[in-house]
């Protein structure tokens, strides 16, 4: 390692020294405020995301004119 | 229930909700403190660790019990949190409430003013999610470069390059607001 190896690397030693001082780790002995495992099981039972019927309209309307004009996929792919 | 399931970890990856439970009891405080390590704000923390056992819950099936569900946990809790910090921005939670919080802060050295402290925390907040996920757990939490690897689906080298260029973007941005080590 030369000279300037050597200090880059000290340099990157006191920048990160100084990150550690400033920002103090998570307690080891931190935890939730409530027992979450309700909140868990209600999320898990939700009623699933359905599709609007226009969601469906659109995309039948894009297949259409994709169709139609195939030369409009650039221009789509270009929006995605 | 057939003798392969004797263990808990096989019964959550053939969907018993008991052994789910079992998981959740054991591993929730250690997920938990992981996002909140990487978001810095109780209240993401919790709703991000309820999200992040909404999506074990619904990988059940892709769980491998021989690889341990705490890294597996880890995995998918650093992603929704990733999720979280690419859809909050810049300048997110990071910034203004840990801002707010740093000065006060136990364990920080009271020789590095607050002013420092709070120019650092927004430096921190303006990394690239990817970058300030690695500093975060590696320069200020003090991982081993091993777990946040494994966290992140990347190897120990990408760990180590990007603390390097968080280190060195955090260094650049420092030193414009001339703040020095």
């Amino acid at each position: 390692m030369n000279q300037d190896d050597r200090e880059l690397r000290n340099d990157e030693q006191r920048w990160k020294a100084l990150v550690e001082r400033a920002l103090p780790p998570v307690p080891a002995d931190s935890e939730p405020k409530c027992d979450l495992w309700p909140v868990v099981l209600a999320r898990i039972h939700a009623e699933p995301v359905t599709s609007h019927w226009f969601d469906w309209a659109l995309l039948s309307a894009l297949i259409v004119l994709v169709a139609i004009c195939p030369t409009s996929i650039p221009v789509f792919l270009y929006y995605l | 229930m057939p003798e392969s399931w004797t263990n808990i970890p096989d019964r959550f990856r053939h969907g018993d909700p008991d052994a789910f439970e079992a998981l959740f009891r054991e591993h929730q405080a250690a997920v938990y403190r992981w996002i909140l390590r990487i978001v810095r704000n109780p209240a993401t923390a919790e709703d991000l660790m309820v999200e992040t056992f909404w999506r074990i819950h619904r990988a059940h099936a892709r769980f491998e019990p021989s690889r341990g569900f705490a890294p597996w946990a880890r995995r998918i809790a650093t992603h929704a949190a990733l999720d979280w910090l690419r859809a909050h921005g810049k300048e997110d939670a990071l910034s203004v409430e840990l801002a707010a919080e740093t000065p006060a802060a136990p364990g920080a050295d009271p020789a590095v003013s607050a002013e420092t402290r709070m120019r650092i925390v927004q430096a921190l907040a303006r990394l690239p999610p990817l970058l300030r996920v690695a500093a975060l757990l590696a320069v200020v939490e003090q991982r081993p470069h091993k777990e946040v690897a494994e966290a992140l689906g990347i190897s120990v080298a990408a760990v180590k390059l990007r603390v390097f260029r968080a280190l060195r973007k955090l260094r650049k941005d420092l030193e414009r607001q001339g703040i020095r080590p």
